[in-house]
């Protein structure tokens, strides 16, 4: 009788516990915890031996409390150090998160060529701090302001695995036991940070944004932005005393915003511009594809043309005499009358369906978030002439981001496939094994082999004899399109040039955006031709 | 057998459990610190020093053919060792922090002190056994000194509470030896009252306890609580209030004293919950820390931060950071050991003290005399109930409270109390009837 009595209090003793445990609350738990010293003081009460009398079994059962007290207390410290540790030690008061953030040997990047880009100095007393060697570098990585801002761009997207928190289990593992700082994977770019310097210098001070890839590969080989900032800046020191470090860090990020001039944002990818003639690239592939225009044929251009009652102006004819212009030399003269009338034989349907194929419209999987690109701020603009006309030639409504121009050119460049552009190649453990590699892929065919062909004839055609010839390297075939994007009354176009070389065997695919900067073919096609050298040199 | 018995084999058997400890943990502790592999001689002179002591104590003991307890002395000195280690570990990992710097010389120096306490205590044990006919002069002297705390100027006050006095260089807290002094009284006098005390008259159908015998004693356990709750000092309240319905409980054997002023105790606890706004603070933060984490809830968040990064392994001594924990040296240790040793160091812990209760309670139940059986009684529920206190408190059981955990916590005044705690538990296990085990 007393033993099944025993056995039931057990077991109402355990049944409280785990409803506790499974109850989630602290209060809950304390009053089960509390609760379940009943049966268990039964359970002891009545296991002191019949034949102690007296004080002693008095003494037995004062010792038996302070034992059902020691079994509460190991009850609760198995709760507190166990069951509910992950949820405690996440509050965002417990200093050890600051601690071991500032702590973590966080892992390098590195270029295409292994020069660092951000790396680390360690402190004798464990503490890190981020450095960036490569200022004109740094804007594409990011920032990671320990404690203060976070981590931003690569940083922020590689956070996991550059903080050690991904990654290779078994070398965390063993260095937890030995007790070791944790330390990050290192990433390891398509990035070339000579290129970024070169490409930051060209821009000068100048607003503006180049990215050039392979265009066989999709590998990023830079992403210069204009106005840039420098990511040591928004970096302490957290090995000493840093209350004035701190400030200094948070007046360089308040002096980033009071700027004005947006150098926050990655231009490149989240930069939405005007395109100007570099669109022509899409509504001529688009014509080639379809069958709709061939390069030889013919079109009537009179340096205006009447679209749904409308004028369409042509200021770009180099011979104000001939009314008969080629497919070809109309895009190699960038003629607006000759591609407003090219985009209407395409139609509305067809100009949407390129303009999707080159990804207009759609998210572009990349490794940092690009914005999309807009043909049409409203739904039917397509489908009204002037509209669609407006278009073809690279007005209307159309907005889009560097990265989408220069993945127009390397789709051409790709013979009609357009490339996954990535920016990291690899990711490695502290202890050089390899736990991610991006290897090339293809996005979509855009179009026809043939079609690309007959368009990297044009582009070269157009930077040896058109608008591109600014761009011309000697001994290199270049293929290009030059933009100049018209704004209004008081404001300088944005000049514009994407293209790719060597024409025969692509090596490079660039698009060059300067704000406000002029004419294209003169402002842009230049720094796009010191880009292409100085990758291909 | 008899031979071995008086060598007291057991006793070096189980010293070598905290020598070893004291060796790799103060070893441990420099080359963590360092960083390196390298090590001088120089690292372990204390870690030598403190076996040293206990081989001296232990020898002392063997060759005066000590029939005492075996057992006893290595569960403290374990417990001890532990506390060297983490006030070491303390001191020189967290050498930048001004209040931890010093603790482990200072910590050192009181241990080697508390040896000496214990073995004079052991010593001189049948002098202090003639003592009890004092008792009124100890528990008068004893509340005096408390008192003593409340004149201005006398008392010391640190963190909201005056519990100090200041005795040149050192600040010495009165209440760790006149708890010991209040459970010498209450052994004494209650022995003397035993037969008395079980009976009881009856008024009509009421069984009523010979109240006028108790009224001294009542008295003067009424007034040590009163002083204690004036000197809000509340764990050692609770403390002294456990022991004295142990005993009390332990001489009568009716659980109504038990009931009766375990309802005392609600009461006052409910009244001082309304009245004391310190006393609502704390009961609030048990409930909920995390609600005024940066103010109220501030230490025993940090305990709980501490104990849930420790998790079941550890973060290994020297790799945990204990020094966010506010008084992480003295009432807060266990959360410290609980980060570095994770929940198997924690358990490991609450293991020794239970077996230093299971021994003082075997001691007790085995001595010969009635005022020894009292008093081992009364001195092992000190060591368990102010060890479940205060690790209750720090680990969110109950309201925390302000006591040392025995021979871990950093403080002389505790320190030397618990080894003379010791030294009487080891006097009264030699006075057993078949002389010791």
């Amino acid at each position: 009788m007393r033993a099944f009595l025993r056995l039931l209090a057990f077991a109402s003793a355990v049944a409280l516990l785990v409803y506790g445990v499974l109850s989630g609350t602290d209060t809950v738990w304390l009053m089960t915890l509390y609760a379940a010293t009943v049966p268990i003081g039964y359970i002891f009460f009545s296991m002191v031996p019949r034949e102690t009398i007296g004080w002693r079994r008095n003494t037995w059962k004062i010792a038996a409390v302070l034992v059902i007290g020691f079994i509460m207390l190991s009850m609760q410290v198995l709760r507190q150090q166990f069951i509910v540790a992950a949820d405690i030690i996440d509050h965002p008061n417990n200093p050890r998160k600051v601690t071991q953030e500032l702590r973590t040997q966080r892992g390098r990047v590195f270029d295409r060529n292994g020069t660092e880009i951000a790396g680390r100095k360690i402190a004798p007393n464990g503490y890190v701090t981020r450095t960036y060697p490569e200022p004109a570098s740094s804007y594409v990585v990011g920032y990671y302001s320990a404690t203060i801002y976070g981590a931003d761009r690569l940083e922020e997207r590689y956070d996991d695995y550059l903080s050690g928190e991904r990654g290779d289990p078994l070398e965390r593992t063993r260095g937890n036991v030995l007790h070791r700082p944790l330390r990050g994977n290192d990433l390891y770019l398509t990035l070339d940070a000579r290129l970024q310097r070169i490409g930051q210098e060209l821009l000068g001070e100048r607003k503006g944004s180049i990215v050039a890839m392979n265009p066989r590969t999709g590998e990023i080989l830079a992403m210069v932005n204009n106005p840039t900032y420098n990511s040591a800046d928004l970096v302490f020191d957290p090995s000493r005393p840093n209350q004035e470090a701190a400030a200094r860090v948070r007046a360089a990020y308040n002096a980033l915003i009071e700027a004005g001039d947006a150098r926050l944002v990655n231009r490149a990818i989240q930069g939405l511009y005007q395109l100007g003639s570099t669109f022509k690239t899409v509504t001529a592939a688009g014509a080639l594809d379809t069958g709709v225009a061939t390069p030889d044929k013919q079109y009537q251009d009179t340096g205006v043309l009447s679209v749904g009652g409308f004028v369409i102006r042509d200021p770009n004819r180099p011979d104000e005499n001939k009314v008969q212009w080629t497919f070809s030399e109309g895009y190699m003269y960038s003629l607006n009358a000759v591609f407003a009338q090219v985009g209407l034989n395409v139609k509305s349907a067809g100009m949407r369906e390129y303009a999707r194929r080159f990804y207009f419209e759609r998210e572009i999987p990349f490794d940092l978030p690009v914005t999309p690109s807009q043909v049409q701020r409203e739904p039917d603009f397509l489908t009204d002439q002037l509209g669609l006309a407006s278009t073809a030639i690279g007005q209307g409504q159309l907005l889009a981001t560097p990265l989408q121009v220069v993945m127009t050119s390397a789709a051409i460049a790709n013979g009609g496939v357009m490339p996954r552009p990535y920016l990291v190649a690899n990711i490695k453990t502290p202890g050089g094994r390899t736990v991610e590699s991006q290897q090339p892929e293809q996005l979509e065919a855009v179009v026809k082999p043939e079609v690309a062909a007959q368009m990297t004839e044009i582009m070269q055609k157009t930077v040896n004899d058109g608008t591109g010839r600014q761009a011309q390297i000697p001994g290199v075939p270049v293929a290009g399109k030059t933009g100049t994007a018209q704004l209004g009354e008081n404001q300088d176009p944005h000049a514009w040039f994407t293209g790719f070389a060597p024409a025969d065997d692509p090596k490079i695919a660039v698009a060059v955006l300067v704000e406000n900067g002029g004419q294209g073919s003169e402002v842009a096609a230049p720094i796009a031709r010191e880009v292409i050298e100085a990758h291909l040199r | 057998m008899i031979r071995a018995r008086r060598a007291r084999l057991v006793e070096l058997e189980l010293l070598l459990i905290p020598s070893l400890l004291i060796l790799g943990g103060l070893l441990l502790v420099v080359l963590v610190d360092r960083g390196n592999l390298l090590f001088s001689w120089q690292d372990i002179y204390v870690a030598a020093a403190f076996v040293g002591a206990l081989l001296f104590v232990h020898t002392y003991l063997s060759l005066t053919r000590f029939r005492g307890d075996q057992m006893l002395f290595p569960t403290v000195a374990l417990l001890t060792c532990i506390g060297l280690v983490m006030m070491q570990r303390f001191s020189i990992i967290n050498a930048e922090d001004s209040d931890l710097a010093g603790v482990a010389v200072k910590q050192t120096i009181w241990v080697f002190l508390g040896v000496a306490v214990l073995l004079a205590t052991v010593v001189f044990f049948d002098q202090i056994n003639k003592l009890r006919r004092y008792k009124y002069t100890f528990v008068v002297l004893g509340l005096l000194l408390m008192l003593g705390l409340l004149v201005p100027g006398l008392g010391q006050e640190i963190n909201g509470a005056r519990l100090w006095y200041r005795l040149g260089p050192v600040l010495f807290q009165p209440f760790e030896i006149v708890k010991v002094l209040l459970v010498v009284f209450l052994a004494a006098y209650l022995d003397e009252r035993r037969d008395l005390l079980a009976s009881e008259y009856r008024v009509g159908p009421l069984r009523l306890p010979p109240l006028p015998y108790l009224a001294p004693m009542a008295a003067i356990c009424v007034g040590s609580l009163l002083i204690l709750v004036v000197l809000k000092d509340l764990g050692s309240a609770l403390l002294f209030f456990g022991v004295f319905v142990a005993l009390l409980y332990t001489i009568t054997g009716r659980v109504l004293y038990v009931w009766v002023l375990g309802g005392f105790f609600l009461l006052g606890a409910v009244v001082a919950y309304q009245t004391f706004g310190h006393v609502q603070v704390r009961v609030n933060t048990w409930l909920d820390p995390f609600s005024d984490v940066e103010n109220t809830g501030f230490q025993i968040a940090q305990s709980l931060f501490a104990l849930g990064s420790g998790g079941l392994y550890g973060s290994g001594l020297g790799y945990g950071t204990p020094a966010e924990i506010p008084y992480v040296e003295t009432d807060m240790v266990f959360s410290a050991i609980g980060e570095e040793f994770g929940l198997i160091g924690s358990l490991a812990v609450l293991g020794v003290y239970l077996v230093l209760v299971y021994r003082g309670f075997f001691i007790s139940l085995r001595a010969r005399r009635g005022f020894y059986q009292l008093l081992g009684i009364g001195l092992t529920t000190i060591f368990g109930l102010q060890s479940l206190i205060i690790i209750a408190g720090v680990v969110k059981l109950i309201p925390l409270t302000g006591l040392t955990l025995p021979f871990i916590s950093y403080g002389g005044s505790s320190l030397l109390a618990n080894f003379l705690m010791t030294g009487l538990l080891l006097g009264i296990s030699a006075d057993t009837r078949e002389g010791g085990k």
